[in-house]
Parts: structure tokens; sequence; C-alpha cells
């Protein structure tokens, strides 16, 4: 019985919800943008990892490594670019 | 070898070009051109001589080790790769690159600031707008404006001020400075100093829609008094320019040269300061934007 | 707001464009009567539509990409016949403008782009050792996508006009203000739908090099190209999805009047050309990276050793991989975003002529020792090197900064970029056509056209090219469609026009090659006719349609040579039954409903979307529930076919 529970992947499901709850208080609390967006970037990211390792199931083949490289170094490009976006746009003209 | 004629003859008409040196960008006629200019000229020459590296090895290799050449039993090694000549083909494009990357950094900033000797200048303040084809400067000080042409003073830094009534277009007068766009949403500034009187070429050279050849402008540099008495001349003869009048302009299309009293800075002021729709930028610091009148 | 008061068809009262309509015209005619009188309507649909083929799919890959070569390059030739005397009056701005945005567009995705992904479907499968891809069906639908994207952009041409502004398509330029007729809906819907099937080929192909190679080839032990082809589509999936979603702000913008590049409540034009580059830089070392690897198994093979240096080779193709993020920058140092963000974005700029200079010593080191044989492909190899180091060199120059507020948007840039693309990606290209064309179909090319073909190429690209780099420095702006005689343009501009003749010329030879070689050259040949080094080699030519009778085992990068060398053993075990996919009608039906979809998209005829929208749908719902297990080819068949082309390997 033990092994048919997919009990992984109902704590996930579980715990995706409630960081949808978290990332919801941001809409009906009165918070500073700033905090307000790092709770939404926080919970975000977590979600997405989530959602990779429980129910895309990235870590259960033999190739994991690969698959969490590939992941890790998009991530870093995106957050690069992301920060490379705003010198060239905004804080570049900040002098 | 004919291999070698033809490179011997290749870089003598590289040289022979560069060393007439009509081009206008490595002829330059103020401080900024001039910096620009010297950075080419250490670029090309460090890049001739990897080039020459290159060329030299490659010929050599070809020449050497061509199967016509070569016995028909030889068997090329099987040869993995070598610590030290891996040290030396890293090590060498780092050092270039780090020297480049130096006098990169070094020049990008000498530029992007007021020419050396001229900073504490008080700066002669130009808007230079562009619309579908064609460039209005606006002197608030002088209270005037122009179409298509421009007079500097010379050995006098000018500040220009640089927006868009539409399309992203690129400012640039090869000989005093090198190019900066432009654009409608906020205000760019270019520093130039011209230190020789005389005529230049400038251009938009972004690609804006179907007149863009043709938007071109000129621009005269004068000893300081000619200029005031230029500047006098105008404020006694032009025209004042209406918001009609200037509504007018904006339509696309090529106007000749045009002189006006007044400036569109009046009635339409630059994305700059409050003014901007991002708002940022030399905000609150320097609020002589839009000129307040 | 109405559809005919958003965009209008420009005025074309042009006796060429007439021409060109009719030519085109006449050519399908001439094309369906032929293919009907031959009877080969059920050949072409049995063989080659349908088909999920690696092998075929990468043919028609590059047919396409060499047709578009042509489209492309009767642009090319009508902008240098347009420039090459001042005052010329042959094109008019408008024309001149459509010209070279079609001509950049049609090079970069429909050419370039299609050229690789082709040379990639053809020779990954076969050198990692495999049978097919990993989702052959996926695979086909990635080629008709891109087909359809092709075909939308040229029929541009002929229905409502062109887009007009530029490759690099900046807002607001080409936003609904500035540009009111639909050439700028025809770019964003077929970049849009050909860019899915390239993000498509991208992950087949990351899972198919993962998944699917040969026993005993281990990361480290996989031919170089293969590395080339890896990174380059892991770059292909993490770089695509920027250019999908600024296309689609972009239509957005142009066709819901929603303002992210607009001038007025918010847009930011800045934001386009931020976006384009993010993709735009990546996408260019998309293009090159692949060629490399074809430089590097070329000029090993010809030189018959092995490619010195192969882990620092990956390591710059890893290392090139990750800098061609950092940099898009560097494609407008002059938007005015100060010192700092230019002087960072120089230093990781100059960064990548590291890897890239790493690569070219490597390929000089290959050479040394060897014993260099002049077969076209290597003829095209050598002469990439000299000529890329100078784009390179020049890329460098650019590079700086404040040297580029001089270069940019001149000729000076222009000549840059043809020089690292020519010589880099299309020589590669086209030596690597001349390399696996036995492979494809079984009998070479013919060498002394070839080397015609090559020298033309290659003098007409130096005269046609260096040139720019003067006029660039004299002061002369890109896509300008005319000058006077007192800029003092004249000269270099008809030297230049003189070279992209004789581009012309070579080219023309490369065909009439193919031609002539169809007619004369001996079949026969053997699987190895160029004594070559990697596994494609030790398969027949033409490869059968199950590419290897056994699956080969691997002991190095060079497995085939270390068969012929060495005496490993590469195919162990026997023959038995292959399971292989089913041909399918489905892709080129799903690409039709994208060609509608886009079609009516561009000229807001919702009706016809719907529905084309509709099928779609209904395309995705039928092979949801599509049973296909595909067939077996019997272990008897295998064996008479291997008899029939010379006996099992
Ligand atoms: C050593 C390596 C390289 C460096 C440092 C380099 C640098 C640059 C820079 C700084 C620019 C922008 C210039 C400007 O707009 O003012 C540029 C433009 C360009 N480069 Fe390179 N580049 C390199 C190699 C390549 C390669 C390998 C390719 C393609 C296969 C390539 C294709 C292009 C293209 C297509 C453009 C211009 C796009 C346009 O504005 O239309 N470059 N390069
Ligand atoms: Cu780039």
């Amino acid at each position: 019985m033990k092994e048919l529970f997919p009990l992984k992947q109902v704590n996930g499901y579980i715990f995706s919800l409630l960081l949808t709850v978290i990332a919801l208080s941001v809409y009906f609390f009165d918070m500073s943008l700033a905090m307000g967006l790092t709770i939404l970037v926080v919970t975000a990211f977590i979600q997405a990892g989530v959602q990779l390792v429980v129910f895309m199931h990235a870590g259960e083949s033999e190739d994991r490594a690969g698959i969490y490289i590939h992941t890790i170094f998009g991530v870093v490009v995106a957050i690069l670019t992301i920060l490379g976006s705003l010198l060239a746009m905004i804080w570049g003209y900040m002098y | 070898m004919k291999l070698k004629g033809v490179y011997i003859a290749f870089f003598a008409i590289i040289s022979g070009f560069l060393a007439g040196c009509e081009l206008l960008v490595l002829d330059p006629k103020g401080p900024q051109a001039d910096k620009l200019a010297n950075v080419i000229w250490i670029s090309i020459i460090t890049m001739i001589v990897v080039t020459i590296v290159v060329l030299v090895m490659l010929t050599i290799i070809l020449f050497k080790y061509r199967a016509s050449k070569q016995d028909p039993d030889y068997k090329p090694p099987h040869i993995e790769g070598n610590k030290y000549v891996e040290i030396i083909i890293v090590g060498v494009p780092i050092l270039i690159v780090a020297f480049l990357s130096v006098v990169s950094v070094i020049s990008v900033h000498q530029v992007e600031t007021a020419p050396e000797g001229y900073e504490t200048d008080e700066p002669l303040v130009i808007y230079a707008s562009s619309s579908n084809w064609k460039w209005h400067f606006s002197y608030p000080e002088q209270d005037i404006e122009t179409v298509n042409y421009v007079f500097i003073p010379t050995n006098q830094n000018v500040e220009f001020r640089l927006y868009s009534h539409g399309t992203i277009s690129s400012f640039w007068i090869p000989q005093l400075a090198g190019q900066k766009y432009a654009m409608s949403d906020m205000t760019n500034y270019l520093n130039i100093v011209a230190e020789e009187p005389g005529e230049y070429f400038g251009r938009n050279a972004n690609f804006n829609g179907e007149g863009f050849a043709e938007n071109e402008f000129n621009v005269t540099a004068l000893p300081a008094d000619e200029f005031d008495s230029w500047i006098e001349d105008i404020q006694n003869t032009a025209e004042p320019l209406t918001e009609e009048k200037f509504e007018e302009l904006l339509e696309p299309g090529h106007l000749g040269h045009m002189t006006f009293t007044g400036t569109h800075q009046d009635f339409m002021p630059a994305p700059e300061g409050e003014n901007s729709p991002h708002n940022h930028g030399k905000s609150d610091s320097e609020d002589d934007s839009g000129h307040p009148h | 707001m109405d559809f005919s008061d958003r965009f209008s068809i420009p005025p074309h009262d042009d006796p060429m464009l007439y021409a060109s309509i009719v030519a085109i015209v006449l050519t399908s005619i001439a094309i369906v009567v032929g293919v009907t009188y031959f009877k080969k309507w059920g050949y072409l649909w049995n063989n080659w539509l349908t088909t999920v083929d690696h092998k075929r799919i990468g043919i028609m890959y590059i047919i396409s990409a060499l047709l578009m070569l042509f489209r492309g390059g009767a642009d090319a030739v009508m902008m240098r016949l347009q420039t090459a005397v001042p005052d010329n009056t042959f094109l008019d701005a408008q024309h001149y403008n459509e010209v070279f945005t079609t001509h950049g567009v049609v090079m970069i995705f429909f050419m370039a782009m299609a050229f690789i992904i082709g040379m990639m479907n053809f020779v990954v499968p076969l050198q990692i050792g495999a049978r097919d891809v990993a989702f052959p069906r996926l695979n086909a639908l990635s080629f008709w996508l891109y087909f359809t994207g092709a075909m939308l952009l040229n029929l541009s041409f002929v229905v409502g006009g062109s887009p007009d502004a530029g490759w690099t398509n900046y807002y607001p330029m080409a936003g609904p203000e500035f540009s009111q007729h639909v050439g700028v809906n025809y770019y964003n819907w077929a970049l849009q739908i050909s860019g899915i099937g390239t993000l498509m080929t991208g992950i087949n192909f990351i899972a198919t090099i993962i998944k699917m190679r040969a026993p005993g080839m281990k990361l480290m032990k996989m031919p170089i190209f293969i590395w080339a082809a890896l990174i380059t589509n892991l770059m292909i999936v993490l770089a695509f999805p920027v250019l999908t979603i600024a296309l689609l702000m972009g239509t957005l913008d142009r066709q819901f009047l929603t303002n992210f590049f607009t001038t007025s409540d918010g847009g930011m034009d800045m934001m386009w050309a931020n976006l384009f580059w993010v993709w735009g830089h990546p996408e260019v070392y998309i293009l090159i990276i692949p060629a490399f690897g074809i430089y590097s198994t070329i000029i090993a093979a010809f030189s018959e050793r092995n490619l010195y240096g192969y882990t620092s080779m990956v390591a710059s193709i890893l290392a090139i991989s990750a800098l061609s993020f950092l940099v898009w920058v560097h494609h407008f140092f002059t938007m005015g975003q100060g010192a700092l963000t230019n002087s960072i974005f120089s230093i990781t700029t100059m960064l990548i002529a590291v890897p890239t200079g790493i690569k070219i010593f490597n390929w000089l080191l290959t050479m040394w020792k060897g014993k260099i044989r002049f077969a076209t492909p290597m003829l095209y190899s050598i002469a990439f090197i000299p000529l890329f180091t100078i784009g390179g060199s020049t890329g460098v120059m650019l590079g700086m900064a404040s040297a580029d507020y001089q270069y940019h948007n001149t000729l000076f840039l222009v000549a840059h970029f043809h020089n690292v693309i020519i010589p880099g990606v299309v020589f590669a290209m086209i030596a690597g056509l001349i390399f696996y064309w036995p492979k494809m179909f079984g009998f070479m090319l013919n060498e002394r056209i070839g080397k015609w073909a090559f020298w033309n190429i290659t003098i007409g690209f130096c005269l046609a090219f260096f040139p720019m780099y003067f006029t660039g420095l004299n002061g002369q702006a890109r896509r300008m469609y005319t000058y006077s005689e007192a800029t003092g343009f004249s000269t270099l501009s008809m030297i230049s026009f003189i070279g992209t003749l004789l581009l012309a010329v070579g080219f023309v030879f490369l065909v009439y090659n193919i031609f002539y070689s169809y007619r004369h050259a001996p079949r026969n040949i053997g699987g190895d006719p160029w004594n070559a080094r990697t596994l494609e080699w030790a398969t027949h030519s033409p490869v059968p349609e199950y590419n290897f009778a056994i699956s080969p085992t691997v002991h190095s990068e060079e497995a085939f040579w270390d068969y012929k060398e060495n005496d490993y053993e590469l195919f162990k075990g026997k023959v038995e039954d292959i399971h292989m996919p089913n041909n399918s009608g489905w892709s080129i039906i799903f690409a039709g409903f994208f060609f509608a979809f886009g079609f009516f998209f561009i000229f807001h005829v919702w009706v016809g979307v719907i529905i084309a929208f509709l099928g779609i749908i209904g395309c995705l719902i039928y092979r949801s529930f599509e049973k296909d297990d595909g067939h077996h080819i019997h272990k008897e068949e295998i064996e008479a076919t291997e008899k029939e082309l010379g006996g099992a390997k």
C-alpha cells in the first residue's frame, strides 16, 4: 500500500497550493511594492522548482546531472539577461 | 610562392588605402573624434599583427605539409594536445584582449564626458531633434531654431541634447564625434568640440524609412565672434517659429535649410527631466529642461 | 479601427515587380505540369512530402536553403547594382528598403538557419550511430513549419507588400504609426511560425544527442560536430523564446494597438532593440557553432590527422555559448546607456575572441604534421581560416565600445558581419554539402567545376566586402539607397558590385556542378570516398533507410578511423528486425493550417483565422488519439539490401 500511495506528489501538491496562497496574499494585504515583489519572486522560484522536481520528475532519470546543469545554466542566463537589460535600459541613464 | 604574392598585394592595398587617409573617420577635427581615431588605429594595428601571424602560420603549414610534397607512405601522427601549446594559445589572446579592454574602457569614459581641457566651460546647449527625415536644432539660450543645418563656435564645448519626434535616429558628425541615438522617450547627451573652423558633414546613421538616405545636415564651425554675429543676424531677420508652423515641419518629408527665431522647446519640450515619460536621466539635478520662460 | 484604414497596399507600379510575379507564376505552373507529366506526384508524396526520415528531411531543408540563397542572392545583386554608381535610379527608396529587408530576413532565417538545421538533420543521427532523431514526426513538423514561414515571407512580395523596416525591424519605425502597410505583419508571422519549428528542432536534437548515442559514445567521445550540434540546440532553446515573445509584442502593437514599443502611453522603443538582440546575438553564434563543427570535421579528415586539442575545442564551444548570452548590448552601444554599461559589455564582447582564437590555433595545429589534400571541401576550410580571422578581428574592433560609435550603422559593420557569416557559415555549409554529397546521393561532385566555383566565390567575396570597410570609415551609412558623386564612394562601390557578380557566378557554377555530376559522375563509390574518420562513413552511400544494419559500438570520437586503422570491431552482433517510424501526411497538413492562420491573421480576416485555428486544434486532437506503432524492416529485407549495396560492413 505504501508503495502505491504517491506521498511525495500529494505533499508536493499541498506545498504548491500553500505557495499559491502566500503569493495571493500580496493582493489581499496592503504592503509595500518591494515587499510584495519579493514575496512574488521568491514563491515563484520555489514553485517552479517544486513543479520541476515533483511533477516533471527532473531528478529521477540517470542523467539528472545534465538536466540540473542545463536548468541552472538557463536560470543564470535569464537572471544575467534581466540585470543586463536593466543596465541597458534604466540604470545606465542614471548618472 | 603565388600565395605569398597575393598576401603582399593584399596588405599593400590595405595600407595604401589607410595611409591615403582621406577617410572621414580617420581625419578628425575635434578632440572626441581624435580620441576615437587613435583607438581605431591602435586596434587596426593590433589586429593586422594578429592576422599576419595567422596568415604566416597557415602559409607555412600548407606549404610544408601538403600531401603532394610528402612520402605516399607517410602516416600523420596522433597528437592529443600539449599543455604548453595550450597555455600559449589561451594566454596570448587573453593578453591582447586585456590590452584592448583597457583602451576601450578608458576611451569610452573619455568620450562620454566633456573633452579634456573643456571640462570647466559652461557648454553651449543645442537641442537636436529628428523627425522623418529632418533635423531640428534649437538654441534655447539664443532663442533661435534652424532646420537641417547647425552653426557652432570653435573651441567651445557644445552639448547636443538629442531626441526624436518619432523613429529612432542616430546623430553623427564623423569628423567631430561618434554617433548617439535620438529617441522619442528620452534625451541623450553628446559633447562636441570643433577645433578647426570649417564645414562638416553630419547625418542620421540609423535607418528610419523612406527618406533615410537624404537625412543629412550641415555643420559649420565658426570662431566665437563670427558665431555671435551670425546669431544676432538671425535674431534680427528670421521669422518666429509658431506652433502651427512647427507641426507643419514635422510632417514626413524633406525640407531644405530653414531658420526661425524662438524654439519649439517652448510649446513642445524635450523628453527630459519631468517631461520624460520614464523619468530617468538627469532628472531634478539639472532642471533647465523644457527651458521655462 | 478598420483594417483598410490601418494598412494600405503600397503602390507599386513597377514593371520589375510584375515581371517577377509573372516569373513566379510561370515557374510554379511549370513545376506542377512537370511533376504531373512525369507522373511523379505519388513519388513526391510518398517519398518526400510525408517522410519522417531525418536524411530526407535534412535534404529538403538544404534544398530550401539553396532556393532561399538564390532568392536572397538576387536581392543582393539588385542592391549592389543600385549602389554601383552614384545617384542611380534603378530602384527607388521604398523598393530598396523592401529588398534589403527581405534579403536580411531570408538569408538569416530561411537560408542560414535552414542550412545548419538541414546539415544537423542529415549528419547528427548518422554520426552518433542512431537510426533517426528522437521524435521523427516532430522533426517533419519542424521542417514544414519552417517552410510555411519561408513561403509566407516570399508571398509578401506578391500579395500586399514586403516588410521594409530592416531585418532588425526597429520600432517605432516598424510600429503602426510609421509603417502602415502589411509588410511588417508578414515579418511577424513568418518568423513566428518558422521560429516555432526551430524551437522544436532544438528540443528534438537535444533529446536525440543525449539519449540516442551508440553504445560506448561517452560525452567526451562524441565527435566534435555532435558537441557543436548539442550546444547549438541548447542555445536555440534558450534564445528563441525571447524572439517569440518580442514578435508577439510587436504583433499586439501593430494589430491590436497595444503600446509596448510605441512612442506614446508608456511604450518603450528601446525594449524592442533590447529583446531583439537578446535573441539576436546568440542567434549569430547558433549559426557559427555548427559551422565550426563542420570545419573541424573536414580539416581533420583532409589532413589525415585527429583533431588537435579535442578537449580545448569542446571547452571553447562551451565558453562561446555561455559568453554569447552576455554581450548583446554591443549592438546598441550608441543608445546612451553611458560609459559603465558599455565598458562591461565591451569586455564581455571582446572575451569571445579568446575561445574563438583557441579554435583557430587548434585548426592550424590539426593541419600541422598532417598530410593535406586540397579537395574542394578543404579549400573552403582553408580559405575560412584567414578570412574568418579578419572578420573576427573587425568584430573585436567593433567590440571596443568607444570606437563603435564611429563604426555603428556604417558599411564597416556590414563588412564585418558578412566577413564572419560568408566565410564562416556559408563556406562551411557549401563545404559540408560537397563533403556529404556522396553520402546523400551516392556520387561525387566534380572537383574541377567545384574549384572554379570556389575561386569565384572567394575572390568575389573579397572584392564585394573588403571595400565596405573603407567606405564605412569614410562615413557611408548602411541601408542608404543611393549616394552622391561628391561622397567619393563610387569607385569602391563599383568594385563591390563586380565582386557581387563574381559571387553570383560562383554560385551558378555550384549549381551547374550538381547537374553536371548527376549526369557524368560514376556511381558505386563505396561508403568512404574521402578517407574520413567518423561514424557516418561506416555505412553505405547513399545511406539505406535504417542507417546501420547493426548498431555500431564506439571507442573514441573517431570511431571509423579506429576501425580502419586500429582494427577495432565496429559492428558487433548480427542483423535483427529494425523498428522504424511510419511516414505521415499529418505534418504537412498541420503546417498548411498554420499557413492559413498566419496569412489570415496578417490581413485581419478573422473568420479565416478562426477556421484555421480550429484546423490546428483538430490536428492536435487527431494526433493525440492516433495509433501509430511504426513498422518493422525484416531481417531478410535488410540482408538483401546490404548484399545489394556491397555486403554488410
Ligand atoms: C570575435 C567575435 C566577434 C565579435 C567580437 C563581434 C562583435 C560584433 C559587434 C560589436 C557588433 C555590433 C556592431 C554595431 O552594430 O555597431 C557585431 C555585429 C554583428 N555581428 Fe559580430 N562579432 C563577432 C563574431 C561574429 C560572428 C561569428 C557572427 C556570425 C556568424 C557575427 C555576426 C554579426 C552580425 C550579423 C552583426 C550585425 C547585425 C546587424 O546590425 O544587422 N559576428 N559584431
Ligand atoms: Cu553580436
